[in-house]
């Protein structure tokens, strides 16, 4: 392996190069001739301009077209485009801020905020204006894709910043919404997390670049992706198709850009001032399938709705050759018969999340077919917003309807990733966010809120479509404080949803309780702020929309063709999960000097030294189907430290870890018969100190045989007392490679035999079919049975563990369309309001799935 | 136009001899193939940055209880843990190094390292994320801001098999 370290270079070593980019940029048609525009000379009504493919190859090249790609025969020779006054290949950004305090009103402009490349790595220099002043180059030369690259970027961002000024606007320029809770914050302006933070140059440091990049010729084969880190854009190819390219297709330039805008959405509430930003930025990701990034795939479709108006994503760049492109609509002729705009056929959750519609007959687990659920319900209601709504003044009714949707996904996503925790945006000035108390809303706090937003309070189906139905209530709906649309109803709202089984709730959780105590609303914050009241969904307009209890879940019992879990133990197979995990922007510290893939001995069973994956095999007792599944196996509060031992000790949380196994029973008197309102992890009070009574701890006990009895422990208890006499430096997840005798303070004990990964500490299953396992839901329905890497979590076995060693590891486990995972049902008060978030702490939201299991030898 | 291209390559020798003169001068003891084309500019850090506070509140470094030390090698035991990972499947990893914080929890605090981290792959993969490193351990304690990749065919994903022996037992 050749590895490769960054070194500093002294500047002096900087001349010769800028002395050759010079002498390059000023003569780049002498060596790139056939990027050149050629012979034909141009006049002065061209400056600035290119002949551009203004749509997809498929819609203009019609049915009969061949194989062959001519991207010549799809330009529009007739009526050249801006690209960019700038002499290099990029453009500038720029939004308006319309604050009701006259005269505050101003534009934001980024200069040179996207910027395009041809291939990466190159280090070419952005292309420079034709001596002609065109930006007319060769039809198929690179420069001819960075061209259009960038007018098809900044069509889309133009679009999208038309969108915020227009919700921006609406919220904060009239006077009328002033003590309404708001999401998309006054300050923003003074923030900068209107664009990528960074793109201002005092934090420039935040992103690798300070400006988006594009790469239209990217070399990475098969794919187009967006890296927030950058960040950047990458159109890749099909090295088996010459001359095709991802960025020929303008609906992928713009779903890739839609990923962008979800990211800047997502962090609109995550920056006060251009010094005050948080230092992890939300996203709705993952490493496989789960729902956080089907809905960003149906978002990022969404947006290429909202440039082209067409209900129908990929038609050239994945429909030419592999068959992949999207509907958006039940009315495309690509669905199968059964769908259509009807309440009953329209593409309703659960029924559709593995649905492929080119290949309907082999359903595919796959954060993009499940998106597709969100992409048709966001387009049906545009629809019907363009049909209900007055036009406001100088713009379409679809212009109306698509700014009003835009308008509820950057409200609902500001509120999902706010990683401050505060939920709310003060009213009386821009200048001053609030609460300025530790008043927490959304996250528990900030400093767990990136734990919260991204492993244990995801951004399911439930909670974004949740906050869109508060939304449209706030603000759109007949009966709310903005009343931007009277014709629209919360009945048409809720039937709406409900149609796409999309009505995952009984209450919009409007109360704003507080992420810690359940009586602290958004007046306690801000005086000015309504008292809170909790709105339940009209029952009456639930039809599809099921939902079903926690109890109708458990792990499935063993029979011939059905395990209760699967066990990836072959090391081929794991190296190629941790590498793919890395690719997917999970890094995590192995503990190799006890464990690792070498030791792996595909015997299915877990044996000292592996490293494993663990697809737990979930059943359905209900006879609906149950979706969302969602696996947690990350560090919560289940275990109370014992002073007078010191160790901690399992609480009981369930009927099968008994106070006569050695669990703690909940008292008053004791901290197990509450849940911690903090997440503690990382903090040991002093140096070599014990974690806080309370702490989270890793979810795996292990049995110690006693005299009369056996009971479960913690694991530090057992490597103390039952002889191993393993040190810290023997334990998983103790750094000690390096030089130094420090203690690793990042260290728990209590994972020191059975590790579960960091990063890979959870587990999403799209959907289980009534009275089957998981299992049987996917082998009715796939040929082959595969796995999505999205279905395992690891965990990391200690090569010193005796065989024999039986352990128990306490699952938590919930799904979306569940009635009791997200609501105290048996609060007589409130049954339909949410947990606040501090009870994800513990287990009371959750199932408990006990995984039990003895090492092998 | 023929004296121009030779001055051309004459010019584009005498850049690269310059290179790679300073190449070896500042990093005499790294193999030519290590030579990264990138020029990283870390921040010069004259106090930690503190995050995880609460909002409103407000610390300095000297006044948190800080749990770990800072190590010299944080950044190779951090290459060394992304090489276990991706094993024989990464080619090249760049560490940019952003910022040197105080993560503060629960009234401690760990000195963190916050840095991007480029990924490439043999097979023209590649996955940029940011990530923040235990500044005394190198352990990566969180990653973020991650690639979203779209694959032409959904279907020709990274998948795990089954093991057939679950249905033959």
């Amino acid at each position: 392996m050749n590895m490769v370290r960054q070194w500093m270079i002294k500047p002096i070593a900087l001349l010769p190069i800028a002395a050759l980019a010079v002498l390059v940029s000023c003569n780049i048609t002498e060596l790139s001739p056939s990027a050149s525009s050629g012979q034909i000379a141009y006049d002065s009504s061209y400056a600035n301009r290119a002949f551009i493919y203004p749509e997809s190859p498929a819609l203009l090249a019609g049915a009969g077209y061949g194989n062959k790609i001519d991207i010549s025969s799809f330009i529009d020779k007739r009526n050249p485009q801006f690209i960019t006054d700038s002499s290099q290949l990029k453009s500038d950004c720029g939004m308006e801020f319309n604050y009701y305090y006259i005269p505050y009103r101003t534009d934001a402009v980024k200069t040179d905020c996207v910027q395009s490349y041809g291939v990466k790595g190159a280090l070419e220099p952005l292309p420079t204006r034709q001596a002609d002043g065109t930006w007319i180059y060769a039809a198929g030369s690179r420069e001819f894709y960075q061209v259009n690259a960038l007018y098809h970027l900044n069509k889309g961002i133009s679009t999208f910043f038309d969108k915020m000024t227009f919700a921006y606007k609406k919220l904060h320029g009239g006077t009328s919404l002033l003590n309404v809770p708001k999401n998309i914050p006054s300050y923003l302006k003074s923030s900068n997390m209107w664009w990528f933070k960074g793109v201002s140059s005092d934090n420039s440091q935040l992103f690798k670049n300070d400006f988006l990049t594009s790469y239209a010729t990217c070399e990475n084969f098969d794919n187009a992706q967006f890296s927030p880190a950058g960040p950047e854009l990458c159109f890749g190819s099909d090295p088996t198709h010459p001359n095709f390219y991802y960025v020929q297709d303008p609906s992928v330039i713009y779903h890739e850009l839609g990923h962008a805008f979800v990211a800047v959405m997502m962090n609109l509430r995550n920056g006060t001032t251009a010094s005050d930003t948080t230092t992890f930025r939300s996203n709705l990701v993952s490493h496989g399938y789960n729902e956080s990034a089907s809905l960003n795939e149906g978002l990022a479709d969404y947006f290429s709705y909202v440039m082209n108006g067409r209900t129908h994503i990929g038609e050239w760049a994945l429909g030419r050759f592999s068959d992949a492109s999207r509907p958006m609509s039940e009315s495309d002729p690509m669905h199968i018969p059964g769908i259509d705009t009807t309440s009953e056929g329209r593409l309703s959750y659960p029924q559709y999340l593995l649905y492929d519609p080119n290949d309907p007959d082999h359903p595919y687990e796959d954060i993009h077919y499940a998106g597709q659920i969100v992409g048709h319900y966001l387009v049906a209601l545009t629809e019907s917003l363009r049909n209900k709504c007055t036009p406001e003044a100088g713009m379409s009714a679809q212009d109306t309807a698509t700014s009003y949707v835009m308008m509820l996904i950057a409200e609902s996503l500001s509120e999902v990733g706010d990683l401050r925790s505060v939920g709310l945006d003060y009213a009386t000035s821009p200048f001053y966010p609030a609460p300025t108390s530790n008043y927490y809303f959304t996250n528990l706090d900030p400093a767990s809120s990136y734990t919260w937003a991204t492993l244990v309070n995801p951004t399911s189906y439930r909670r974004f479509f949740q906050t869109m139905g508060k939304n449209i209530k706030k603000f759109i709906a007949s009966s709310g404080s903005g009343n931007f649309c009277s014709a629209f109803s919360m009945t048409d709202s809720e039937r709406l949803l409900d149609d796409y089984g999309l009505l995952l709730f009984r209450s919009y959780n409007d109360n704003g309780n507080s992420t810690k105590s359940a009586t602290t609303f958004y007046k306690n914050a801000i005086s000015s702020m309504p008292t809170a009241s909790l709105t339940n969904v009209t029952e009456a307009n639930r039809r599809k929309s099921i939902l079903m209890s926690k109890s109708l879940l458990s792990l499935a019992t063993v029979t011939s063709d059905r395990p209760s879990y699967f066990i990836i133990d072959d090391a081929q197979s794991m190296s190629g999960y941790l590498s793919n995990l890395l690719f997917k922007g999970i890094a995590t510290t192995l503990s190799s000097n006890v464990s690792g893939t070498q030791y792996n001995n595909n015997n299915i069973k877990i044996s000292p030294g592996e490293v494993v994956g663990i697809i737990p095999n979930l059943y359905n007792s209900s006879n609906s189907t149950m979706a969302g599944i969602h696996i947690l196996a990350n560090d919560f509060d289940h275990m109370i430290y014992d002073t007078i031992t010191g160790y901690y000790k399992p609480c009981v949380i369930d009927t099968t870890t008994t106070t006569d196994q050695g669990a703690i029973a909940p008292l008053p008197t004791n901290d197990c018969g509450s849940t911690m309102t903090e997440y503690k992890k990382y903090t040991r009070s002093i140096a070599g100190g014990p974690y806080p009574t309370q702490a989270a701890q890793p979810i795996c006990m292990v049995q110690m045989d006693g005299v009369d009895s056996s009971r479960w422990v913690s694991q530090n208890e057992y490597r103390k007392k039952q002889g191993l006499a393993l040190l810290d430096k023997d334990c998983l997840g103790y750094s000690n490679t390096g030089s130094y005798s420090d203690q690793d303070f990042t260290f728990n004990p209590n994972e020191c035999l059975i590790r579960v990964l960091p990063g890979s500490a959870d587990a999403n299953f799209s959907k289980i079919a009534p009275q089957k396992s998981y299992i049987e839901t996917i082998r009715s329905s796939t040929t082959n049975v595969i796995f999505n890497p999205g279905n395992a979590f690891v965990i990391e076995v200690n090569k010193w563990i005796p065989p024999g060693t039986k352990f128990r590891c306490r699952l938590r486990a919930r799904f979306t369309n569940c009635t009791d995972c997200y609501t105290d049902t048996e609060n007589t008060l409130f049954p339909t309001d949410d947990f606040i978030d501090s009870e994800y702490n513990g287990a009371k939201p959750f199932k408990i799935i006990n995984f039990d299991f003895t090492v092998n030898d | 136009m023929t004296k121009l291209r030779l001055l051309l390559v004459l010019m584009t020798l005498l850049v690269l001899g310059a290179i790679g003169y300073s190449f070896l001068m500042d990093v005499g003891k790294v193999e030519k193939k290590e030579l990264v084309k990138q020029i990283v500019a870390t921040p010069e850090v004259q106090e930690r940055k503190i995050m995880g506070l609460p909002a409103g509140v407000k610390k300095e470094a000297k006044d948190i209880n800080v749990q770990n030390s800072e190590s010299d090698d944080w950044e190779e035991k951090l290459v060394a843990a992304l090489k276990i990972q991706g094993g024989d499947t990464v080619e090249k990893i760049e560490i940019k190094k952003v910022a040197s914080l105080i993560w503060v929890q629960n009234d401690t605090g760990i000195n963190v390292e916050s840095v991007i981290v480029t990924i490439k792959g043999k097979d023209n993969k590649e996955a940029m994320f940011k990530a923040l490193v235990d500044s005394q351990t190198g352990k990566i304690l969180e990653t973020w801001d991650r690639p979203i990749q779209d694959p032409t065919n959904p279907k020709k994903g990274y998948r795990l098999k089954v093991d057939p022996r679950y249905f033959n037992q």
